[in-house]
């Protein structure tokens, strides 16, 4: 009997420590990104495939939040920084209506394409399965960062790595100057 | 100057509506016909969010009220608290915002001649949560406000 009750006691831990682990992991890395094919506020089409052989790094947005409001001139920044060096910047809006983007994301001057997930589906597609189930799957991604590789695979996934707000982008760009680094 | 009063804030009925990140708790209000009054609603923010405040910068989602009038109660005013201030970490941005428990005052006012008893007032908060690491989607949470009308 004592036995089994250790048994027990062993897989309840162990899903549990799986459970935190996952929670605090980067996810999705050395996968392959979800494709996506989306416009931007011009409607001029951009797809991921269309950017093999570049970084791309791509940030789910919207205009009320916060934290992407925070990021944003970074972002800018970073793109001017490193678009020389093989990089691409996409903003991925989640649901929102081009009208309002304009309006509200016109003050950042993005010299990169904002792209419109209107449905919401290619947002649920990058939404790590099993994390954050309460949530909606659109919802998961916003706010994150990533970097998707010249392969076509995720290199980075701030998702879950946000104990303390990276709105300076201090570690993508280390992690950027990684890639860059051994790619050369 | 409006006079209002309220007749009788008795907690013999308390209202929870909730989602995942926040509680709307209400009380039914007795009040006598004809008189100004107050209703008080409580709104509790799980530990760990916050929502974006009444008053916040364009760009954000306001924490906003919604109370339809009864044909014998009328919605004078909304009155919300003071926001906190929450700075984002890494920036010098500080966001107004509604954490932990809260109070918002619906002032209204009663016809004379009105139907005594029990009247349901239908109201909604529409509200934007974040944590220290995200933001969710805008939701709302819809309630029911009771007055008894002596």
């Amino acid at each position: 009997m004592k036995s089994i009750l250790r048994v027990l006691v062993f897989i309840i831990a162990s899903g549990f420590s799986a459970s935190v682990n996952a929670q605090e992991a980067q996810p999705m890395l050395g996968q392959i990104a979800p494709s996506f094919t989306l416009s931007d506020l011009n409607g001029k089409t951009y797809s991921l495939e269309q950017s093999r052989g570049k970084f791309v790094v791509v940030h789910f947005a919207t205009t009320w939040c916060p934290f992407c409001n925070a990021e944003a001139p970074n972002l800018e920044q970073l793109y001017k920084e490193y678009k020389d060096k093989g990089v691409t910047v996409f903003i991925i809006d989640v649901k929102e209506g081009k009208e309002l983007i304009e309006k509200s994301f016109g003050r950042f001057n993005f010299s990169f394409p904002v792209l419109l997930d209107s449905d919401g589906k290619v947002s649920a597609s990058y939404a790590p399965a099993g994390v954050l189930p309460s949530l909606q799957r659109d919802e998961v991604p916003l706010a994150s960062n990533l970097i998707i590789d010249k392969d076509g695979k995720i290199s980075y996934y701030s998702l879950l790595n946000t104990t303390s707000f990276d709105a300076k982008l201090t570690n993508l760009k280390q992690k950027l100057d990684e890639l860059i680094n051994v790619n050369d | 100057m409006i006079k209002w009063l309220t007749i009788f804030l008795i907690s013999t009925l308390t209202v929870i509506n909730t989602d995942e990140i926040v509680k709307v708790n209400t009380q039914k209000v007795i009040v006598k016909a004809g008189l100004d009054s107050v209703i008080n609603i409580a709104i509790e923010i799980k530990n760990g969010y916050h929502i974006q405040a009444n008053k916040v910068e364009n760009q954000f989602i306001p924490t906003t009220l919604e109370i339809k009038n009864d044909r014998e109660i009328t919605i004078k005013n909304k009155i919300f608290p003071p926001a906190k201030k929450f700075k984002l970490k890494g920036t010098d941005q500080y966001l107004n915002v509604y954490d932990g428990i809260f109070e918002i005052s619906i002032l209204f006012t009663t016809k004379k001649e009105v139907r005594k008893g029990l009247h349901h007032l239908y109201g909604q908060l529409n509200y934007q949560a974040c944590d220290s690491m995200r933001c969710l989607f805008p939701k709302s949470i819809e309630f029911l406000l009771e007055v008894e009308l002596r």
